[in-house]
């Protein structure tokens, strides 16, 4: 299950709303706000791709976000399904 | 997974991103992510040329997780969504495994002595029968220092021919003609740390936030800290850069030179100008390279008031003012800019601009103001730039166009001086040139995809279909191997060590971790074995390790300005990269070039130091100089018949021509497909819908595309991001080049559009 730490950085007029939003979500954790407007948050999902998706949803839909930089990001269990499908390349 | 480990990793991954902000959320539990089953090593993202450092995570004999090097200054612990996938690239199943040669026209497997031997037949064939500038290398800003080293030593040393080029030609030769020009010495003066001291940044032809996410963070960290911070882009297209802008000008494609030119009238108008810095530190000079005055040089920027400046770009006049005035009455400036300035018929000029605003402003030279150029890719400054792999370079920023620094080359490689030829080879449009007309009939093609990343791409597939071309590379397939006879398996990022050097000069060492997959070897042993079949064995014998290779490299940068002498592997072993000059082993390396504290400034003879802060030792009389430079206009402009400016760029999740991204599932499905985005204003007289297709056209190609209609590209603007070659943007773009740079101008073409 990949997991990823990232910080999320947020217009400072609209940490908390942001703050808000995040937690609505089921696959994201918060740890609070830091050092004015980041926000650490915890992106879980059964595959990297469900990470990424998570991590653009919360650059793109919501609103006040300047961006999602992450940290640590672990795949452990999804390293023996390493192949991609890349026919379209 | 046991939920109890779940927690635990959730709680380690929490702390990792604390750290990175420099926050301890549980106290010691950064520090104990698998401290039992993990193995950490310091390395650098493979990606663009920001040059963050990454940790990758090794478990048995495999990579597992990724995390930002906390302890790099560049990045601090984070990375941008590309870093992300950093794993997935090396165990993508388009890698390359075994060597291949095209027999009957189906590539066949071989073993690396027949494909080897063969490659050695055919291009000493050539070279006997047609001269060695027959043969050609092109090779790439993503190779290691040392593979573009020895790829260097075989073609200009051994072959005999300085038709030896790579694509950062495509991306930042302007940049490299700017610095010359202006600043008398190539690379920047100052570095990243002069981000956290600036009080307005200038973003010109950078869509910073989503092709150099790092530098946008720290950007964006700093004005939140202080908001008195400003930042003003200069750009034809709204990008994700614009949430943190202070002002947009919006000049219509390639005519900005006299924005640039109307800011710097305003400057010395207004009184912005530190005319005891220019008194000091600044010659003048027209356009044919003569002296001129500063009152002439007055005299020339009447020509370019704010009022005719708006004539000419499209940007109202009150908005070049306010733009003026920010940067005059800022304290400290930085400007930035990258493809859309480099990337033009008169990209030195443009470069030349941006440092005329430093030079008149005096905002050059302090911690806060540096006109500082981004670059691409990871080693484009590193291998390309610093170890002379274009086709007028040699190593150690030396010309081939010089007998003293052919002699100090052909000396350390050990070949006759007589091999290196003086004059430059062949640029890179002029190489895939004669690659279409048969005068060059071999080509050796490295870590890069020209079949899809040159301007008018189609125009130069007749050659490498007709030619004899050798691709080494880490994948397939790509645009390129479709024309390769020799596909040459190369081992990947991770699997071999090496340096890059990013866009501050600073120069990081990257382990290897992993054995290569399948029969993949490191590019500079595919070198070094061809070499010794081509009959160098002498030369090339000697080289056992990446750290002989690097040795010999940094002996040749002893003196020079880009001193490397003291960035030994074990020191770059254990620090985060050292800032060139490094000139001995106890040097810490340098923040700032040409002011106290850079070692050649330091042993100038106090005279020439005499009331000055700055001494461009690049110049002969250590004065920069500001340049009166006509606004040109692009190669191409708009009419009736083509009435829309066509650029293209980047998308955050993909670079380049996809070749890695594009393997990765992930970020394929997130931006799967290229679009042309159209301004709805544009799209309503056409009658052109969301997601409708729609052909755009150039005089060189068409191309069905769908469109994406949104506001971000000006009216009369299209854009398409490049990184596809099922929706080819580079056959529409124009191959028209700055005379100066030879850089193609990917960034105006003119075009039409109309629904399919
Ligand atoms: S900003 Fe560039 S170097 Fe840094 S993680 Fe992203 S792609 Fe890699």
């Amino acid at each position: 299950m990949p997991i990823a730490g990232v910080v999320v950085v947020t217009v400072p007029e609209r940490t908390s709303s942001v703050l808000q939003e995040l937690k609505k979500l089921s696959n994201v954790t918060t740890y609070g706000v830091h050092k004015e407007n980041n926000i650490i948050a915890v992106l879980e999902s059964d595959t990297t791709k469900g990470l990424e998706q998570l991590s653009n949803q919360i650059s793109q839909a919501i609103q006040g976000v300047i961006g999602v930089f992450p940290a640590y990001i672990n795949f452990e269990d999804e390293i023996s399904d390493s192949g991609t499908d890349t026919s379209t390349n | 997974m046991p939920l109890k480990r779940r927690e635990f990793l959730k709680a380690s991954a929490a702390a990792a991103a604390a750290a990175s902000i420099g926050v301890n959320l549980i106290p010691g539990m950064e520090n104990k992510l698998f401290a039992d089953a993990i193995t950490w090593h310091k390395s650098v993202c493979r990606f663009c040329g920001t040059g963050c450092g990454v940790m990758i995570g090794k478990k048995g004999d495999k990579v597992v997780a990724i995390k930002g090097d906390l302890e790099n200054p560049i990045n601090k612990g984070h990375i941008c969504v590309k870093g992300f996938f950093l794993h997935k690239v090396i165990y993508a199943r388009t890698r390359l495994l075994y060597p291949m040669i095209r027999k009957n026209g189906k590539f066949v497997r071989v073993s690396w002595d027949e494909a080897l031997d063969y490659v050695a037949k055919r291009f000493n064939e050539i070279r006997e029968k047609y001269g060695p500038d027959a043969l050609a290398f092109y090779g790439s800003g993503q190779a290691e220092t040392e593979e573009t080293y020895m790829a260097n030593k075989l073609f200009k040393g051994c072959i005999g021919t300085n038709n030896m080029e790579g694509n950062p030609r495509l991306c930042m030769a302007s940049a490299v003609g700017g610095y010359l020009t202006s600043l008398g010495l190539d690379e920047p003066a100052g570095t990243y740390q002069d981000i956290e001291h600036a009080e307005l940044f200038l973003l010109i032809g950078s869509n910073t936030a989503e092709c150099h996410p790092i530098i946008f963070e720290r950007i964006v960290r700093h004005k939140t800290k202080n908001p008195n911070v400003k930042i003003i882009i200069i750009d034809p297209r709204k990008t994700p850069t614009d949430q943190v802008a202070d002002l947009h000008l919006f000049p219509k494609p390639g005519w900005d030179l006299a924005v640039l030119h109307a800011m710097a009238y305003v400057i010395i108008k207004e009184g912005y100008a530190d005319l005891d810095f220019i008194k000091k530190h600044v010659n003048f000079k027209n356009n044919e390279g003569k002296d001129i005055s500063f009152e002439e040089f007055q005299k020339f920027l009447e020509d370019y008031t704010p009022e005719k400046a708006e004539k000419i770009s499209g940007v109202p006049a009150s908005e070049i003012v306010k733009a003026a005035r920010m940067f005059g009455q800022a304290r400290t400036a930085m400007s930035m800019w990258t493809m859309g300035i480099n990337q033009r018929t008169r990209g030195v000029w443009a470069n030349n601009l941006i440092h005329n605003l430093h030079l008149l402003t005096g905002k050059i030279g302090v911690p806060g103001s540096d006109p500082f150029s981004l670059t691409g890719q990871p080693n484009a400054c590193g291998g390309v730039r610093e170890g002379g792999g274009l086709c007028h370079l040699l190593p150690g920023h030396r010309k081939v166009t010089n007998a003293k620094h052919r002699e100090e080359v052909a000396r350390v490689w050990g070949v006759p001086v007589s091999n290196i030829q003086p004059k430059p080879g062949k640029h890179t449009i002029a190489m895939f040139e004669a690659l279409n007309e048969g005068k060059i009939k071999g080509i050796y093609i490295m870590c890069t995809n020209p079949a899809q990343s040159l301007p008018h791409a189609q125009k130069f597939w007749k050659g490498l279909k007709e030619q004899f071309v050798v691709l080494a590379e880490s994948f397939y397939p790509t645009a390129t191997s479709e024309y390769a006879d020799v596909l040459l398996p190369a081992a990947f990022w991770a699997e071999k060590e090496g340096v890059y050097g990013c866009t501050e000069r600073r120069s990081q060492y990257m382990p290897q971790v992993l054995q290569p997959m399948g029969e993949a070897r490191w590019d500079a042993w595919i070198l070094r074995d061809l070499a010794i079949r081509m009959g160098f064995k002498k030369e090339f014998e000697k080289y056992k390790t990446a750290e002989d290779i690097w040795n010999e490299y940094i002996s040749l940068t002893k003196g020079r300005d880009m001193d490397l002498s003291g960035a030994t592997y074990r020191r770059l072993k254990k620090v985060r990269g050292l800032t060139w000059p490094v000139p001995s082993e106890d040097h810490p390396g340098t923040y700032k070039r040409y002011v106290k504290g850079d070692p050649f400034f330091d042993k100038l003879p106090e005279e020439k130091k005499k009331g000055r802060r700055m001494y461009f030792y690049g110049k002969p009389d250590g004065k920069a100089v500001v340049w009166a430079r006509p606004a040109k206009p692009p190669a191409e402009p708009t009419d009736k018949d083509y009435p829309f400016a066509l650029t293209t760029g980047r998308v955050l999740e993909h670079w380049h021509t996809g070749t890695m991204t594009r393997a990765v599932l992930e970020l394929e499905r997130a931006v799967p497909k290229a679009y042309v985005e159209i301004h709805p204003d544009d799209a309503k007289k056409l009658g052109i819908a969301n997601k409708d297709m729609v052909i755009v056209e150039t005089r060189r190609g068409k191309l069905k595309i769908e469109a994406r209609v949104i506001d971000r590209p000006e009216p009369g603007t299209l854009f398409i991001p490049w990184h596809w070659k099922e929706w080819l943007a580079n056959l529409l773009t124009i191959d028209a080049f700055d005379p100066g740079s030879k850089e193609p101008e990917y960034k105006v073409a003119a075009a039409r559009i109309y629904k399919a």
